[in-house]
């Protein structure tokens, strides 16, 4: 501090030396000017018949140089006197200017003293606030941390109850997987069951005097018509319908479509008809997707009746498409 | 329609191929007829001849004559007392000795066993009583197994003397019969005798036919598990395997010249009629509706064949050419008509109609018209056939509580059973006769 003080007078001292010596100079300067002046003169001097005029002239113009020389030092020296004085004013302006400019910097020094204090308070302010801010995240971030803390907490709750409930799924899962299996077990013991019920619904028929032994099974069931008709009533395609599913099961099963008719009528007609009924019958399980070559139709006319009653009970019993097996 | 007789004339028994001259005595296509009353007193046995046997042709005979329809029979035990012990042919007769009797007929005759017991000659005369005129005497000889059809050409004899046509009684008649659950194939004679069991396979047996040469029968029969038609000669030997076409094989009717075969065949699906040839090869489907066709008959002329068709709905009877074109309906009465035969002489078919939910045989003219009913209110009645002849229709009937086949008049007159069997006889098949 002391130093700094010290520079700062040592500096004022050179500026109030350099002020006193500078006038000198100035004065030495103006005279080249009027030296010119003289010169010119000699340049304005004319021929003979002139000669006195120009002798008068010439006295009247020495005499006017003259006086002219004199108002010229006086002009002149008014002139340094003036050239003083505006020195003088000069540098008494670059003093006060320089004073000025001094105060000015002082000021200014003292405003950026200001100012920099004024941005060390603004600095410490920021990093209050700064402080102030990171304080606050942070106590944010705590919350936020004991926030996510609590959710994780509850998440992991949750997550434990899912497991539960999961594994309490998986349980009950595993039990029904277990039902399912044992119900499907079930099923295809049924399935195997009804296999075998299909196996064990066969029974051989010896039609005496024809060739071959066939099979018959109370599963595949008869279709039954109107009198003299041959079409399939829309019930009996429903049992078309399941016997060909499950003939769908058998598929090495090869069987025999009879056409049948009631005692009414003659012998030869309802062969025809007979024939007519097995093989209507025969098309129709065709169309349900049996192989052609796993069906034959066989005409029995009236000649072997269900019910050997003559009545319309036993005549509509007797008006039939049986089926037998040929081959398993 | 009876002639009138005059009486009174003696005449004396020398020769027994007097030329007799056939006069029709009765027309039996009259609604009605009367039937001639015959007087047969009882047959002699000539010298060692056994009496019983001279009394089972007699026996024979006597049904022959009450079976053709055409006569009433006085036989000896009827005829008062004087006469019933008259037997055989009399060197001498007095004419007003037989008055007395009531006949317009006399048919006398005796029987020789010759002294081997092997052969066997019958001689009859026929007189009629009221022309008084010597009508035909003939003897037959013949082994004793024959004694039959000795007999029955004695009957055919007569009736061919009574109205014009030799009778059928040397005819045979094929049916089928049950046995227990199975139909089996079976021949009679005309008059139900001599019953003879062809088939013995156990199996279905349908709808015999006569081939036209009288030797053997077709059938349909289920043996290989198929309706196809079988040939098995009238000893029920040589069965034979003839039309096994897949499907349906069934009732075949040889046509007139016996080159063709129209049978039912069910190979496209449904029974069409199909013509084949004698071999049972190169079927010819005729039939082209979209029905079930059944049960062909030819035409005697050999041009046209009836059958059944349901093309109209329900079944009924047409006629087409033997090539299948040229079809006409027949049958328009009644909602179920089948079985059609065409009658010998070619005028008249014979067909089952259903009436009132009951089957009867009927008869048209093949141009449609003339429709007769030959059967009323006695049961179901089915499978009409002609015999040779033409003045018999056989058919079957269960007015008895059981089918049987019955014959009768082709009027409807003088409906009796052919044999005195139990039943369940069907389809009755007339042969031709049997020279």
């Amino acid at each position: 501090m002391i130093k700094k003080s010290l520079s700062i007078i040592i500096l004022i001292m050179c500026l109030g030396l350099i002020l006193t010596g500078c006038p000198k100079k100035t004065v030495i300067k103006e005279e080249p000017s009027v030296k010119k002046a003289e010169e010119l003169a000699p340049e304005r001097e004319r021929p003979a018949k002139l000669e006195a005029e120009r002798a008068a002239k010439e006295t009247k113009e020495v005499e006017l140089a003259r006086i002219k020389e004199e108002e010229s030092k006086r002009a002149l020296a008014e002139k340094e006197l003036a050239a003083e004085r505006e020195r003088a004013a000069r540098l008494e302006a670059e003093r006060k200017e320089k004073e000025a400019r001094e105060l000015a910097r002082l000021k200014e020094e003292e405003a950026k003293r200001a100012l920099a204090e004024k941005e060390l308070a603004a600095e410490r302010e920021r990093v209050a606030r700064l402080e102030a801010e990171r304080k606050e995240r942070e106590t944010k971030e705590l919350a936020r941390l004991k926030e996510e803390e609590a959710k994780r907490a509850l998440a992991e709750k949750a997550l434990q109850a899912e497991k539960e409930r999961a594994a309490k799924l998986e349980a009950e899962w595993a039990i029904k997987e277990k039902e399912l299996k044992a119900k499907e077990e079930e099923a295809k013991r049924a399935l195997a069951e009804k296999e075998k019920e299909f196996e064990k619904s066969l029974v051989v028929k010896k039609y005496p005097g024809i060739e071959g032994e066939v099979l018959e099974s109370k599963l595949i069931k008869d279709i039954h018509f109107n009198f003299d008709k041959y079409d399939i009533r829309p019930g009996d395609a429903e049992i078309l319908k399941e016997n060909a599913a499950r003939l769908t099961k058998h598929p090495s099963v090869k069987i025999q479509v009879e056409g049948h008719c009631d005692e009414r009528g003659t012998i030869e007609y309802n062969l025809a008809l007979g024939e007519r009924r097995a093989n209507n019958t025969k098309q129709y399980l065709i169309s349900l997707g049996i192989a052609p070559d796993r069906i034959s139709s066989i005409s029995y006319g009236r000649e072997r009746p269900l019910d050997p009653g003559h009545n319309e009970e036993a005549w509509a019993k007797n008006r039939r498409a049986h089926t037998i097996i040929l081959s398993k | 329609m009876l002639k009138r007789i005059l009486l009174l004339f003696t005449i004396l028994f020398l020769t027994f191929l007097l030329p007799a001259e056939a006069r029709v005595y009765i027309d039996i296509n009259a609604p009605t007829f009367v039937q001639i009353p015959i007087v047969l007193p009882k047959w002699k046995p000539v010298d060692n001849t056994p009496p019983t046997l001279s009394a089972k042709a007699y026996e024979i005979l006597k049904n022959d004559l009450s079976l053709s329809g055409f006569f009433r029979v006085i036989d000896y035990s009827r005829l008062p007392t004087q006469l019933q012990s008259k037997e055989g042919i009399p060197s001498t007769l007095f004419l007003q000795e037989w008055m007395p009797a009531g006949g317009e007929i006399l048919l006398a005759g005796e029987t020789f066993l010759e002294s081997n017991g092997l052969r066997l000659r019958l001689k009859f005369h026929l007189i009629d009583l009221v022309e008084q005129k010597h009508l035909v005497g003939k003897e037959y000889e013949g082994p004793l197994q024959s004694l039959r059809t000795m007999v029955h050409r004695i009957a055919d004899e007569v009736i061919l003397q009574i109205t014009g046509e030799r009778g059928v009684h040397n005819t045979k008649i094929a049916y089928a019969a049950f046995q227990g659950e199975n139909k089996e194939i079976f021949i009679a004679d005309f008059d139900g005798a001599d019953i003879k069991q062809i088939t013995q396979n156990r199996s279905i047996n349908l709808s015999p036919t006569w081939t036209p040469d009288n030797k053997k029968i077709a059938f349909t029969s289920y043996l290989k598990r198929n309706p196809d038609v079988y040939l098995i000669d009238v000893d029920g030997k040589n069965l034979q395997r003839f039309a096994y076409y897949a499907g349906l094989n069934a009732s075949p009717s040889w046509s007139p010249d016996g080159k063709q075969i129209a049978l039912m065949l069910g190979m496209e699906g449904k029974s069409d009629i199909y013509l084949i040839d004698v071999k049972g090869n190169n079927p010819k489907k005729l039939t082209k509706s979209h029905g079930n066709e059944a049960s062909p008959t030819w035409s005697p002329d050999g041009q046209r064949i009836a059958f059944v068709s349901d093309r109209s709905g329900s079944p009924q009877i047409y006629v087409m050419s033997k090539d299948g074109s040229d079809v006409r309906r027949l049958s328009y009465e009644g909602s179920y008509n089948t079985n059609p035969s065409w009658s010998p002489k070619g005028d008249q078919i014979a067909f089952c109609g259903r009436v009132g939910g009951r089957f009867e045989i009927f008869s048209i003219g093949t141009d449609g018209t003339g429709l007769q009913r030959l059967t009323s209110n006695s049961g179901n009645n089915e499978s009409p056939c002609w015999s040779p002849d033409g003045r018999y229709i056989a058919f079957s009937s269960n007015r008895m509580g059981w089918s049987k086949i019955f014959i009768m008049n082709a009027n409807g007159f003088n409906q009796r059973p052919l044999t005195q069997s139990k039943g369940g006889e069907s389809s009755p098949s007339w042969s031709k006769r049997f020279e």
